[in-house]
This record gives C-alpha cells, sequence and structure tokens, in this order.
C-alpha cells in the first residue's frame, strides 16, 4: 500500500507541476502538490480522510507528515519543508472557518475544473414568493404561499409598513413588473420563470427567460465599480467553500421584492447565498439590508430546483411586446 | 497540443505586433489559426467591440461623394443626449464598401410588393406599429444584433458543448448549442430566434430560425458623416416574415477581430439569399464589463414623443 501511494504522490506532483493560481491561498501550492491527492480537493477528503474543519495543530500536523501515520507514507523536508506544512495548516484552517458560517452541506454532485460545485444548467423556484413573499391567502390568479422569509417578519420602519399598505392597495397599477420593468434582485430569482446559469472561472452568468434579464455576475475578485444606480444592481461574487455568494448593491430603489408591494430603496444591500445540496437542489438564502426602510437585515430562504426536462431551453417572456400589443389595441388599431 | 503551443505562440506575436501590422492583417488571405480553448475548440471567449460603420447597400445608380473629413467615433445623435460612448463603432473617413457582398449588386433583393412595403414602413415611422421594433425595445433580431450600433458591446462565454453570447444593448442573450441537436418546434417564435451551432474547420457557423414577425432583421446606426443620403441606406424598414432563416458565419481574421457573415433567406419577401460581410466584432481593452441597458423602463416618454402613444398607462395582466 505504502509503494502505491508514494506512485500517486509522485503522479500527483507531476501533474500540478505548471498550474498556476493567482492570488490564492500561500499553502495551496503545497497542498495541491503533496496532499490533494489522496486528501481531495479544499480537504474534503477522498481515500485518506477529511481535513476540514482541521482538528489538529501545526506541530502534531508536521510530525505526522514527517512520520508517516496508518496507510500515509512519511513526507520528506525535499518533498515539504517545514515552512510549506505550516502554509497548508494555514490553508486548511482558512478553509475551515470559511466553512463553519455557511450551510454545511456533503454536495456530491459535479464539480467544474476549478473545483467549485458545477451550476450549469436550468433552474426555477417552486413557491408563489413572486405574488407575496409573506404567508398569504390565495386570491384569484395567486397561488396560496407559507412565505419565505425568517420567522414571516419583515422588519419595516412605521413608514414604510404604511408605505407597503399602500403599494398593495394599488399592487395592480403600481408594481413596476406590470409594467415590464426589470424585476430587481431577488425578485428576478422566484419569478415563475426558468432561468439558466452559465459558470466559468471567474464569472457566473445568469440568464432568465422573464424579459431575457441578464446578471453577469463577475467571480474575479473585482469590486463593484464607481457607484451608479441599476435596475438589477451591480453583483459580485466568490465561492464560500461549496456556497456561491452573491453581493449586489448600486440599485435604483424602483423595484419591489414581490407584486404584493413589498419594497425598498437605492440603500437596498443584498447578499445570496447559493449552496447546491445536491446536482439537483441548490439551498437559497437571500440576507436584505436597507437601512432607509428596515430596522434590521433579514433573511429569505427558498430551494431552487434543477429543471430536468429533456431538450428544455429557455424560451421567450417579451412583455415589451404584449405591452406594445395592448397600446395598439387601445389606439384603435393603426392599421 | 503541438497545436495549442503554435497558437499560442502565433497569439503572441500577433498582440505585439497589431498595431503595426493591423492595415495588411486586414488585407491577408492566410487563415489565422486562433488560440484554442481547454477542450480544443476555437476560442471565441472575451469581450468585444463593434465594428466600423459602414452602408449595408448601395443603391447603384448615386454618385459616390467621399467625405473630406471623419468624426471621431461618436454617434452624433447620441452624444446630444449622454455621456460620448467611448466603445461607439467609429466612422471611417470616407465611403467604403457596402456590407452586401451578394447578390453582386449590393442592393437587398427585395420582392417588388416588399420594396413598396419596406418604404410604407419608412414614411409611417410615427406610428407605433410600424416604428423601429428596436427603437421600441423589442429584441434586435439576426443579424442586426451584431451590426454596428452606440451602446453595445459584446461578451462571448463559452463552455464544452456550447456557446453564449451576450449583447449590452437591451440584455439580450443568445445560447448555442454545438450538439447537433435540431431546431425547437416551428410552433416556438424567439426574438433572437432559435441558434444551432457547429464548427467549419476555425469558423463558427450559426443556423438561426423560428424568429418572431415583429423585428427587423438589418438596420444599423448612421452611415459616414457627409455621405450624400440618397447613395446608402442602412438597412431600416427592412422586414421579414415567420420564414426567416439566418446562416452566421464567425471568423478569426486576427488575434483581435473576428469577420461576422450572415446570409438572409426569406422566402416570403426577398427573391434570393443575400449576404453581409464585415469585421463586426473588435477585441474590447482589458478591464471592459457591459453595462445594464435597460431600454424599456426609460422608453415611455420617448415612445410617446414619436407617436403620441402613452405605454406608460398599460399594465400587464394578473401575472
Amino acid at each position: 500500500m505504502v509503494p502505491r501511494l508514494f506512485f500517486l504522490v509522485l503522479v500527483g506532483l507531476l501533474a500540478v507541476v505548471g498550474t498556476t493560481e493567482a492570488q490564492e491561498h500561500p499553502g495551496l501550492e503545497s497542498y495541491r502538490q503533496v496532499c490533494q491527492l489522496c486528501h481531495g480537493e479544499r480537504g474534503r477528503g477522498d481515500i485518506a480522510p477529511v481535513l476540514v474543519p482541521l482538528g489538529f495543530d501545526a506541530e502534531y500536523v508536521l510530525a505526522v507528515v514527517r512520520e508517516g501515520y496508518g496507510q500515509m507514507p512519511p513526507i520528506s523536508q525535499r518533498e515539504l519543508s517545514d515552512d510549506n506544512v505550516r502554509q497548508v495548516v494555514a490553508y486548511l484552517e482558512s478553509l475551515s472557518s470559511s466553512a463553519s458560517g455557511s450551510a454545511q452541506t456533503e454536495y456530491d454532485g459535479p464539480r467544474t475544473p476549478e473545483g467549485q460545485p458545477d451550476l450549469n444548467g436550468i433552474w426555477q423556484v417552486l413557491n408563489s414568493a413572486a405574488w407575496d413573499i409573506r404567508a398569504h391567502n390565495a386570491q384569484d390568479g395567486v397561488p396560496a404561499g407559507l412565505g419565505v422569509i425568517e420567522d414571516n417578519v419583515i422588519p419595516y420602519q412605521a413608514w414604510a409598513s404604511a408605505q407597503q399598505q399602500e403599494n398593495y392597495a394599488n399592487r395592480f397599477t403600481a408594481d413596476p413588473v406590470r409594467q415590464c420593468f426589470l424585476p430587481g434582485v431577488p425578485r428576478i430569482t422566484y419569478m415563475p420563470f426558468p432561468f439558466r446559469i452559465f459558470q466559468t472561472a471567474d464569472h457566473v452568468v445568469m440568464t432568465y427567460e422573464f424579459a431575457h434579464t441578464v446578471r453577469i455576475i463577475y467571480t474575479d475578485g473585482s469590486a463593484h465599480p464607481l457607484p451608479n444606480d441599476f435596475w438589477m444592481g451591480d453583483s459580485r461574487g466568490h465561492w464560500d467553500g461549496d456556497t456561491l455568494v452573491v453581493d449586489t448593491t448600486h440599485f435604483n430603489g424602483e423595484t419591489w421584492f414581490d407584486a404584493a408591494g413589498n419594497f425598498h430603496s437605492n440603500e437596498l444591500h443584498v447578499v445570496e447565498r447559493y449552496t447546491p445540496t445536491s446536482s439537483y437542489h441548490i439551498d437559497y438564502e437571500v440576507t436584505i439590508e436597507d437601512p432607509e426602510v428596515f430596522t434590521r437585515p433579514w433573511t429569505m430562504r427558498m430551494p431552487l430546483y434543477r429543471r430536468i426536462d429533456e431538450a428544455l431551453q429557455l424560451l421567450d417572456y417579451d412583455c415589451v411586446d404584449f405591452i406594445l400589443e395592448s397600446a395598439n389595441r387601445s389606439d384603435g388599431g393603426v392599421q | 497540443m503541438i497545436r495549442i503551443g503554435l497558437s499560442k505562440l502565433a497569439t503572441t506575436s500577433l498582440v505585439f505586433l497589431t498595431c503595426s501590422l493591423w492595415v495588411s492583417a486586414q488585407e491577408s488571405t492566410a487563415e489565422f489559426d486562433p488560440p484554442r480553448t481547454e477542450w480544443g475548440d476555437p476560442d471565441f471567449r472575451g469581450h468585444y467591440l463593434p465594428g466600423q460603420y459602414r452602408p449595408l447597400e448601395i443603391a447603384a445608380d448615386e454618385n459616390w461623394q467621399p467625405s473630406t473629413e471623419g468624426s471621431g467615433g461618436n454617434n452624433a445623435a447620441f452624444s446630444r443626449f449622454f455621456e460620448p460612448d467611448p466603445d461607439a463603432p467609429p466612422r471611417p473617413a470616407r465611403l467604403t464598401a457596402p456590407m452586401i457582398v451578394d447578390p453582386p449588386d449590393g442592393k437587398i433583393p427585395f420582392q417588388p410588393w416588399a420594396a413598396e412595403q419596406r418604404n410604407e414602413i419608412m414614411v409611417r415611422q410615427d406610428e407605433l406599429e410600424h416604428l423601429d421594433p428596436r427603437v421600441k425595445c423589442l429584441p434586435s433580431a439576426l443579424p442586426r444584433a451584431h451590426l454596428p450600433v452606440g451602446y453595445n458591446t459584446y461578451q462571448i462565454l463559452q463552455l464544452p458543448g456550447y456557446i453564449v453570447m451576450l449583447y449590452e444593448w437591451n440584455h439580450l442573450y443568445r445560447y448555442i448549442p454545438l450538439d447537433g441537436s435540431p431546431h425547437v418546434s416551428p410552433d416556438i417564435r424567439l426574438g433572437m430566434g432559435d441558434s444551432r451551432g457547429r464548427w467549419e474547420g476555425n469558423t463558427l457557423v450559426i443556423d438561426v430560425t423560428n424568429f418572431t414577425e415583429n423585428t427587423w432583421p438589418v438596420g444599423h446606426g448612421a452611415p459616414p458623416e457627409g455621405a450624400p443620403g440618397g447613395a446608402l441606406t442602412t438597412g431600416h424598414g427592412v422586414f421579414h416574415s415567420g420564414d426567416l432563416h439566418v446562416i452566421e458565419r464567425f471568423t478569426f481574421v486576427d488575434a483581435n477581430t473576428i469577420s461576422y457573415r450572415a446570409t438572409i433567406e426569406d422566402p416570403n419577401v426577398f427573391t434570393e439569399p443575400w449576404t453581409i460581410e464585415f469585421d463586426a466584432l473588435r477585441r474590447a481593452p482589458d478591464g471592459h464589463m457591459l453595462f445594464e441597458y435597460a431600454c424599456h423602463e426609460g422608453n415611455g416618454r420617448g415612445i410617446s414623443l414619436m407617436t403620441g402613444t402613452d405605454l406608460e398607462t398599460i399594465r400587464l395582466g394578473e401575472r
């Protein structure tokens, strides 16, 4: 067994020579060269045990590395210096701390070449949040729903609560989506239409069937650009373990959260966490901050489901055309 | 592996020499071998700016009157209202060859009734029904989405088995499978059509059908400044039926330039297929990004001024 493992370690060494990862943790390179083949990507375990969260200190790890342990062969100073070992420990500890706050999952679905869960494909919610994110009874054309808000409370400031009630009363004319305006974030996610995720090494692009909306989410470490305002905001993402975290700001304050008048200002700050729990499910958690409208941050949560229909593709819901058709009719039809 | 190595070498030299070789590279007939993706396809990934404004058509009986001066590249009509668009398609300093390369006379082969219909459409641009669909914020359709216009840049993403094209103007996108799958049912209609792609050597060939009938297949920005109005057109008012069939060919001519060739077929409107070709995509500088172009959201007042129709009072139904 030991010779075979040695061989694997050597193969691993050869396989990763020449790969470069800019701005990665300094311990990552050593981890990849020496440890990853047996312990898996990001210490998730493979033929050797899981290393995250790391329950050992650097001195203990150093001893195990030098002397071997069980089926693990001893590793020499030449292959991995003491400093390298300490860097690897720091790397694994950084993974442990970043994973601790997030939804812990045992995702075992496909991964991209970069090691992230592969979210490519068509997704959709199965709920009635588009009509009302709170618990609500059915109305004509509106399915009932248990709501998607933690504790079912939106912590409005007093004036904002009154504004929401006014919005609700006027919702059939005041809802911006009824004018075919872009729905904003996170409303676009739970519109009752499918959307497709494209995931590359430095982008996650989401294209939506509703009004051919697009979100280009940079995962290249770039920051939000200079303040501007957008219907869909400006989205920057990063991977926290197996969770895609998307930070969105620069909203214009013109959009609603649903068709029931729940609203925000242009100070809205949205943090979405997309945590895949299997090949077919994403745990979608959204934290809403807006000090102009709410007394505290609040959270929505719902599953996203992968659409597996054969030959499925996004089609058109170009509501601009419906507005124009309606205008032509109300004009008495110009020819 | 050898091929990838050579491609990288070729790219490096071309990038290094791009400035000095700009003119000759465009005229070179040798096929450029583009870099490859990790999975071996020609690598189209990146951000691109629109190509140069050029006339679509030639009116054969007009004299060509070259302009004596060109502009810096900003679309004058837009820049009255907005900050100058730094990514605007450049205007040539003089009249250039038309985009239409076939038929050889450089004119759209309209059926006679369709030529009259086009004129009718153009004189009725103050009516909502006939107004340029892009002014109404409907999808660009094709090949119009690749013709030069201000405030439109491109991003191309590639994954094994498919390509995604993102268009800044009106946040349009196309998903282009490369898996040999057939077009969607003819009952389905899509503003940007239904795209199916394949590789022919280094060329990306896309077959597009299933268009809606409410768009124009061509129609782009202004002709060169100083061009006599009757000497050329920009393709406005050209319409199509649901049988529109577009075959596109994207080919790198150098590391930073993609040639675009599109053949337009519609037996209900034209007497024969016709083809446009020009360098439609120029690689954007590092750091370029697509911004949100919310078209319809700010369009109510413009439509009201142009047509007298108040879109802002119209609401969609229950859903």
